[in-house]
C-alpha cells in the first residue's frame, strides 16, 4: 500500500492517491484511539450488537485535487493545524493551492481554514450561498456556491449539489463529472480498528470488514450523526437514497469519515438505502 | 448590551444584521452565582471587544469559575479564547459526546476540559446543572443544560428566532404580544434546513418530553433572546413555527 504519513496520534495523517490527480488526506488515531476517544466507538457497538467493539477508531477525511486549477476540500480538524500543512506543501510542490472548499463549518471540517489561507496567500475559500452571517462563521470573504454551480479545475468539473442528508445549514455537497466522485460529507461515517487503518474499502474487505457490517455502522452511526431522521420517513427516506444513486453514476464515495470507496459501487450503495431505512426506526437512545 | 434576565441570570453578547435587516442574535448567558461565576457558550469573534467589556463591566474583579458549551461551532466558541486568556483558571465544561482535539482549538488544554454527561448532575460552584441531549440540534455534540435554581433551559440554536432592529434586545414580555411565531419560523428554517424531511408533529412530541421533565422558566437561546415571562406561549408559537416548516 503506497501511504505517506505526517505525525503521529492526535496529529497524524496519512495520504494516499486515489486517481493520478486525486489525492486522499485523512486522519486517524491508530492505536492510541481507545486512549484518546475512550472507546467512542465502542459505544456504537453497545447501540447495536452486531458491530465490532474493537473499532474504535473514526477517519477525518480531507482531499486535493491537482488539475489545471488545485482545490482542497476540507481542512482535517484543530489536531492536525501542523500536519495537514505539510501533507499539503508536499503534494503541491511548487504549485499554489488555488481553492480551498468548504463543506460545512463545523470545527473538524473547517479548523484549520485561517492557518491554510496564511500559507497559500491568494487562496480562494467557497462555501455555501443561500445563507446568512457568514462573519460569525469565519467565512467572511468567502465565494458563495449554488446548486448547480461548477468549478472547472481543468479536466474535472466539480458541479455542487444539494445533499440529501444535512446537519449544519450550511452544508453542501458535490460531485464531480469525469471520474464520478462525489463528497457526501458527513454521510456514511464508519468506524475501523488499530489494523485498518488508511484502506480504500476494497482493502478493507482484505482484512475482514464485509458491506454487511458497513450497513450495520451506518444505520448506527446515522443516529448519532444525523439526530433529525427519527423525524422522517424510513421509506421516503430510502426511496430519496434510490433516485440519487440513480440520478448521479458515482464511482468514487468519498465522505468525510468513511474508507473511499473505489470499487463494488452498487453493493455500497444498496447498502446505504437500507442503512437508512434502518436508522430511522432504530433506538436513538436520547435523554430529554 | 448587559440585559438582566431573571435572579442572577443576565444575558450578553450582540447580533449580526443580514438580510433584510434581520438580526441574528448571539448570546452568552452568565449566571452570577454569588461569586463563582458560570458562562454560557463564548460568543463570537466578530464581537469580541463588546462582550469582554460587557463581561468584565458584569463580573466587576470576579473570575468565571466555568465557561459551558452548548456545542462548538465558531459562533458558539469563536471567543473562547479571549475569555481564556482573560481568566486562565476558568475550566471549560463540553459534552462528553464531543472530541475536544477534533472540536475544540488546537491549544485548549486537555487539563482545562470537563465533560457533562446527558441524564446526570454536577455542581459547579455551589450550583447544580443539569444535562440532556441537544432535542433540536445542528451539531451532533450538542447538549442542552437546565439550572434548577432560575429554571432555565439553555437551548443552544433550539428556540433561536430572528429579531428586527427595533426590537434588538427585548425579552418577550417586552413585546405586545411575546414573540411572534414568524420569528422564530424565519430562525428555524434557515438553522436547521433537515426540517422539511421532518414530520413536524414528531419534532413536537419530542420537545414536550423535554417541559414535561422539568420545570422550566426561562428558555436561553443562544440565537435569540431569553424567553422569560411566558414559556408555554413560547413553546406555543415555537410548535406552530415547526409545523409551518415541516
Ligand atoms: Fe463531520
Ligand atoms: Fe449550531
Ligand atoms: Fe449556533
Amino acid at each position: 500500500m503506497e501511504l505517506k504519513i505526517y505525525g503521529d496520534t492526535v496529529s497524524r495523517v496519512g495520504v494516499r492517491q486515489i486517481t493520478p490527480q486525486i489525492y486522499w488526506i485523512s486522519h486517524c488515531l491508530g492505536e492510541c484511539a481507545v486512549e484518546v476517544n475512550g472507546g467512542f466507538a465502542a459505544d456504537f457497538a453497545k447501540l447495536n450488537p452486531i458491530l465490532d467493539p474493537e473499532a474504535s477508531d473514526i477517519i477525518y477525511n480531507s482531499f486535493l485535487f491537482m488539475d489545471e486549477k488545485t482545490l482542497l476540500v476540507d481542512t482535517l480538524s484543530p489536531g492536525q493545524h501542523d500536519t495537514v500543512l505539510e501533507a499539503l506543501s508536499d503534494i503541491l510542490g511548487d504549485r499554489k493551492l488555488d481553492y480551498c472548499w468548504i463543506s460545512h463549518t463545523e470545527l473538524p471540517h473547517a479548523g484549520n481554514i485561517a492557518a491554510i489561507q496564511r500559507a497559500h496567500p491568494g487562496l480562494e475559500i467557497m462555501t455555501v450561498a443561500n445563507h446568512d452571517h457568514y462573519e460569525v462563521h469565519g467565512l467572511a470573504d468567502a465565494t458563495l456556491l449554488n446548486y448547480g454551480d461548477v468549478i472547472d479545475l481543468g479536466e474535472h468539473k466539480i458541479e455542487i449539489i444539494k445533499p440529501l442528508f444535512v446537519d449544519h445549514a450550511l452544508t453542501q455537497w458535490f460531485y464531480e463529472h469525469n471520474t464520478g466522485f462525489l463528497c457526501p460529507v458527513d454521510w456514511a461515517l464508519n468506524v475501523h480498528r488499530a489494523d485498518q487503518c488508511f484502506r480504500f474499502m476494497d482493502e478493507m474487505e482484505e482484512v475482514g470488514y464485509s458491506v454487511e457490517q458497513f450497513m450495520h455502522e451506518v444505520s448506527t452511526t446515522s443516529r448519532v450523526v444525523f439526530p433529525w431522521i427519527r423525524w422522517a420517513d424510513p421509506d421516503a427516506t430510502g426511496e430519496a437514497v434510490d433516485k440519487f444513486f440513480e440520478q448521479y453514476d458515482v464511482k468514487i464515495f468519498a465522505p468525510s469519515h468513511t474508507n473511499v470507496i473505489r470499487k463494488d459501487l452498487d453493493k455500497y450503495t444498496a447498502a446505504l438505502s437500507q442503512a437508512m431505512r434502518m436508522a430511522i426506526v432504530g433506538n436513538f437512545d436520547l435523554v430529554f | 448590551m448587559i440585559r438582566h434576565v431573571v435572579g442572577d441570570l443576565y444575558q450578553i453578547g450582540e447580533s449580526s444584521v443580514g438580510e433584510g435587516g434581520w438580526h441574528e442574535a448571539v448570546r452568552i448567558y452568565v449566571l452570577l452565582n454569588d461569586g463563582c461565576p458560570l458562562i454560557f457558550d463564548a460568543g463570537s469573534h466578530v464581537h469580541r471587544g463588546q462582550i469582554m467589556a460587557e463581561l468584565h463591566t458584569l463580573l466587576g474583579d470576579t473570575a468565571p469559575g466555568y465557561v459551558f458549551l452548548t456545542h462548538t461551532e465558531l459562533p458558539h466558541t469563536g471567543n473562547l479564547s479571549a475569555i481564556l486568556t482573560a481568566w486562565p483558571s476558568a475550566k471549560l465544561v463540553v459534552s462528553s459526546a464531543i472530541l475536544p482535539y477534533c472540536e475544540l482549538p488546537w491549544w485548549v488544554k486537555e487539563e482545562q476540559i470537563m465533560y457533562g454527561y446527558a441524564g446526570t448532575n454536577a455542581v459547579y460552584g455551589g450550583r447544580a446543572i443539569s444535562f440532556l441531549d441537544g432535542i433540536l440540534k445542528d451539531q451532533p455534540g450538542t447538549h442542552w443544560m437546565y439550572d434548577a435554581q432560575t429554571g432555565t433551559l439553555f437551548t443552544a440554536d433550539a428556540f433561536g428566532y430572528m429579531l428586527p432592529t427595533n426590537s434588538e434586545t427585548l425579552f418577550d414580555d417586552e413585546h405586545a404580544d411575546g414573540i411572534p411565531t414568524d420569528w422564530l419560523k424565519r430562525y428555524h428554517a434557515s438553522a436547521f434546513r433537515f426540517l422539511p424531511q421532518c414530520d413536524g408533529n414528531k419534532v413536537n412530541a419530542d420537545i414536550a418530553k423535554v417541559f414535561a421533565k422539568r420545570n422550566v422558566n426561562v428558555i436561553a437561546p443562544t440565537h435569540g433572546n431569553a424567553i422569560r415571562h411566558n414559556v408555554a406561549q413560547g413553546v406555543a408559537r415555537f410548535n406552530q413555527a415547526i409545523m409551518e416548516i415541516c
